[in-house]
């Protein structure tokens, strides 16, 4: 069979990280409220993106062209956009929930 | 008569790639330039024409990076994105269902599932994480490389009746049956892949027994 594509990439392909450790880690991690607080907000970032793209579905591709549009889609552009913006700020407040925690740990060992 | 089975150009990976990466474009320019003609809105040109050439986008950039060596390095990384995004695809057709009940939105779902089955017991076959997630205890073997793909193919020729026998445009026909024509290629370039790393398999297997005996 003619799979040179295929030999080039076995050749030069790279597994996957472990992540047996890093998921141990995130078992025994203790969030603090504001990365309590990101994380509702992500859940809740991905409801709002559900929610929004059921209400400005797009339209069926055959429909698209037509004066009026019979089926819908649901607006999957949308949703995704909305997703990406609820992880941006989530990740924003996330970060500023482990600097505190970093600022804390310093102040307990200068004390 | 082997050889020239095999030499066949749908049993070509780099051809099939080559002609899905076409494929797509022919697609997105198309609907695009319709949009024009019909004289559709920016808005709707934005809501539904992009929803519609999103996964057309992601292909292309998909099968434009297997083509550099990064995206050879990284195959398995882009392969997990890709299945990402077919998550998504499968919830959005999912949705689908809820805003417009037809055969259509119910074959669509069955399609982008059975896509995505594919693509895990596809590409994560070789990986880290099929162990790692017990993967191989789920009974993806119970169906068989060709069945995967020959459903694929006829679900995409049944939506595409569905689409025939409700257009009116020639265009629109056209534009259908290349929506066909990808899922069918995009099928056949993961039954090749799965091929590849079954032969690649036994062969290594045939290699071990026979340094035992």
């Amino acid at each position: 069979m003619n799979d040179n594509l295929f030999d080039e990439i076995d050749k030069y392909k790279k597994d996957f990280p472990k992540i047996d450790k890093d998921l141990d880690y995130i078992k025994k991690y203790e969030f603090n409220f504001y990365q309590k607080f990101a994380i509702f907000l992500e859940l809740v970032f991905i409801f709002i993106g559900i929610i929004l793209g059921n209400v400005f579905p797009a339209c069926q591709q055959n429909g698209i062209y037509n004066s009026v549009c019979k089926s819908f889609n649901f607006n999957i552009l949308l949703a995704i956009i909305t997703w990406f913006v609820g992880f941006i700020i989530a990740l924003f407040i996330f970060g500023l929930g482990h600097i505190i925690i970093l600022l804390n740990m310093l102040n307990h060992k200068n004390k | 008569m082997k050889n020239t089975k095999y030499n066949s150009w749908y049993c070509n990976a780099t051809f099939i790639t080559n002609f899905i990466i076409v494929i797509t474009l022919i697609n997105i320019i198309m609907s695009h330039s319709l949009a024009v003609k019909y004289n559709i809105g920016v808005g709707n040109i934005i809501r539904s024409i992009l929803n519609h050439n999103f996964i057309y986008l992601v292909a292309l950039v998909y099968f434009s990076m297997i083509k550099t060596n990064i995206g050879k390095k990284y195959f398995n990384f882009i392969n997990l994105i890709y299945i990402f995004i077919y998550v998504f695809m499968v919830f959005t057709s999912f949705l689908s269902i809820f805003q417009s009940f037809d055969i259509n939105s119910i074959i669509n779902l069955l399609l982008n599932s059975i896509i995505l089955l594919y693509m895990i017991y596809t590409f994560l076959n070789d990986t880290r994480y099929w162990k790692e997630f017990k993967l191989n205890k789920i009974p993806f073997d119970e169906i068989k490389n060709e069945w995967y793909f020959y459903a694929m193919c006829f679900l995409s020729t049944i939506i595409l009746l569905s689409n025939l026998l409700t257009i009116t445009d020639f265009n629109l026909a056209i534009l259908s049956i290349f929506d066909s024509i990808y899922i069918i290629l995009f099928g056949r370039y993961i039954y090749l892949y799965k091929n590849y790393e079954d032969n690649k398999n036994t062969k290594i297997i045939k290699r071990r027994n026979k340094t035992n005996e």
